[in-house]
């Protein structure tokens, strides 16, 4: 039996997948230096806590915009060129059995 | 910046008037071996870049491979940055009232566990090891009569002045309050 739903799924097919994974990466990632700073000032005790949760909050926005700047120079149309490059110079054939 | 470097050792759940004695962490040579490990990590994708950067670019993949390197410095941070945190929220606090054992296990696990000075009624040291016997760190045991839990002060510097400061804490406090915890709050 086949169902002819009303669902359009072009718009699925046109997601960027790469910028989708990348945000969960990045969503899971500000989450986690949130809760790291919460941590460490919130229970922290002592001035070396609150020392290197400025130390790690640098460093996270730091390590951050290194991402936006590395995701803005990704040229896809390279990298698709590169793999086709790499594809084509592997050699499928199976090599013939050397019998004596 | 005065509040990054001076500091009372206040915490949360201290009482009035209650004074820290002690904030223990692990020495630092605990936390050297895993931060050289993660500095040998970040190295990996200078490695790479080094071995195989020519190969790399030419096929293409400069911007993939750094924008890998970026995700995996990422990565690499986040785990640091939890691994440090581990270390700095796990401190024993011995205050001129109470001890206090706070273990921090995960993100979500926090074990909080205290006893009465005046229930102290041995302290014990143990340095173990080449390491710890040449940087003086060891182990400080400290027993409690009755009900109350023993505690365990893991790989903390100086574990001989420890046990004296911790004695001094418990002369002092019977010295002053002969009447017990209960009248004293």
């Amino acid at each position: 039996m086949i169902f002819n739903l009303p669902i359009d799924i072009t718009p699925l097919l046109e997601l960027n997948y790469l910028a989708l994974s990348v945000g969960v990466i990045v969503a899971f990632y500000i989450i986690q230096v949130f809760i790291i700073e919460y941590h460490l000032i919130r229970f922290g005790i002592g001035s070396h806590p609150k020392l290197f949760a400025l130390v790690f909050f640098i460093g996270a926005i730091l390590i951050f915009g290194a991402n936006v700047a590395g995701f803005y120079n990704l040229d896809p149309k390279e990298i698709f060129i590169g793999f086709q490059k790499l594809i084509s110079e592997i050699d499928f054939r199976i090599p013939e059995a050397n019998i004596p | 910046m005065s509040f990054l470097t001076e500091t009372k050792f206040s915490f949360s759940e201290q009482y009035k008037d209650e004074q820290v004695v002690l904030l223990l962490r692990r020495h630092w040579f605990v936390i050297l071996i895993p931060i050289i490990g993660y500095i040998l990590l970040a190295f990996i994708p200078v490695l790479i870049r080094g071995l195989w950067g020519d190969i790399i670019i030419s096929n293409g993949f400069g911007s993939l491979f750094w924008f890998g390197a970026a995700i995996f410095y990422l990565i690499w941070w986040m785990s640091f940055g939890y691994r440090i945190m581990l270390y700095l929220l796990d401190v024993w606090i011995v205050t001129d009232h109470r001890i206090i054992d706070s273990r921090q296990l995960g993100f979500f696990k926090r074990i909080v566990a205290e006893a009465k000075i005046d229930k102290v009624q041995d302290v014990t040291t143990r340095i173990t090891g080449f390491f710890a016997t040449i940087l003086k760190f060891g182990d400080v045991e400290i027993q409690t009569a009755g009900t109350e839990r023993n505690f365990l002060f893991e790989q903390v510097p100086d574990p001989t002045a420890i046990r004296e400061k911790i004695l001094k804490a418990i002369s002092h406090y019977r010295r002053f309050h002969p009447q017990g915890w209960e009248n004293d709050l």
